[in-house]
């Protein structure tokens, strides 16, 4: 499997479980902040879609969703929100390493537009300066 | 794993006297991220030494940006001759305004410019560097938000 492909199948699975998970937000949800999640479950769907065609044109076989998702653990639905979306953005960092010009612009596209929706529902500032990166990524150890 | 240092193009290994090194358009991209971020740092301290209420609102994102301009300059490695830039750019401070909405609001567009241009960086540096820059973006962009609530 070429990196691209290993890396939109990556993504394509955290799109899958957050299709899965903004289905249990909402159904937790009502009035204003229901209809704020149905309208990123179809984000979701629709993203989720889009990531799947660019795996089919480039030869691979999209990935299929899992009967169910362990869900994060989280005190509110808006909470758990913000946990699915920081995990779209955390999928998207290897794509933002792939040789594709445009598919590294989409990711770093995807990885802003996942914070903000994490920091809409959380209603609180990024916690770390480099989201979505491990500490061994953000300073690689010297290589001899 | 992201990359390490930049690497320079060598522009020829044949017979004839070497050819200089030439630094890669990513150099450029390097030093103007420095350069956004030490200006960011600057308006950030400028807004909190004018705005003492909002000093406890901007510690976060400040240190984040403090944070992004050292890992910024773990890549950036100065090299001789003409091969890189004599000197990182240095962007003109942003003014501080007088009222804490204002102040607000600057930082706002100060975040949402510097995550625009870094998904335009993304496309220019070399894939692994692009990772942190699309890292550093999704900060911006949540710090942006986030403002918003204060």
């Amino acid at each position: 499997m070429s990196p691209a492909i290993e890396a939109l199948q990556a993504l394509l699975a955290a799109e899958h479980r957050a299709v899965y998970g903004y289905g249990m937000v909402g159904a937790r949800l009502t009035g204003t902040p229901r209809t704020q999640a149905t309208a990123l479950w179809d984000a979701h769907r629709s993203r989720r879609d889009q990531i799947a065609t660019l795996i089919s044109d480039a030869g691979g076989e999209p990935a299929s969703p899992e009967a169910t998702y362990a869900l994060p653990a989280a005190r509110t639905p808006a909470l758990l929100a913000a946990a699915l979306e920081e995990g779209v953005l955390a999928a998207c960092v290897p794509l933002a390493g792939v040789r594709s010009a445009n598919l590294r612009r989409m990711a770093a596209q995807g990885m802003q537009e996942a914070m903000i929706r994490a920091v809409r529902w959380s209603r609180t500032a990024p916690a770390d300066a480099f989201p979505g990166l491990t500490p061994a990524e953000v300073a690689p150890a010297p290589t001899p | 794993m992201l990359g390490g240092a930049l690497a320079l193009g060598l522009t020829g290994c044949d017979e004839k006297a070497p050819e200089e090194l030439r630094a890669g358009p990513e150099v450029a991209i390097l030093l103007t991220a420095i350069a956004g971020e030490e200006q960011m740092i600057t308006l950030y301290e400028g807004v909190a030494a004018a705005h003492p209420g909002l000093s406890a609102s901007v510690a976060g994102p400040l240190e984040h940006h403090r944070e992004h301009l050292a890992q910024l300059r773990r890549h950036y490695l100065p090299g001789t001759g003409r091969a890189t830039p004599a000197q990182t750019p240095v962007l003109p401070p942003i003014p501080v305004p007088a009222g804490r909405a204002p102040a607000l609001t600057a930082l706002r567009a100060a975040e949402k410019m510097a995550a625009a241009a870094r998904i335009k960086d993304v496309t220019q540096v070399p894939p692994g560097l692009a990772q942190l820059f699309a890292s550093i973006g999704a900060c911006e962009a949540g710090h942006a938000q986030a403002l918003m609530y204060r």
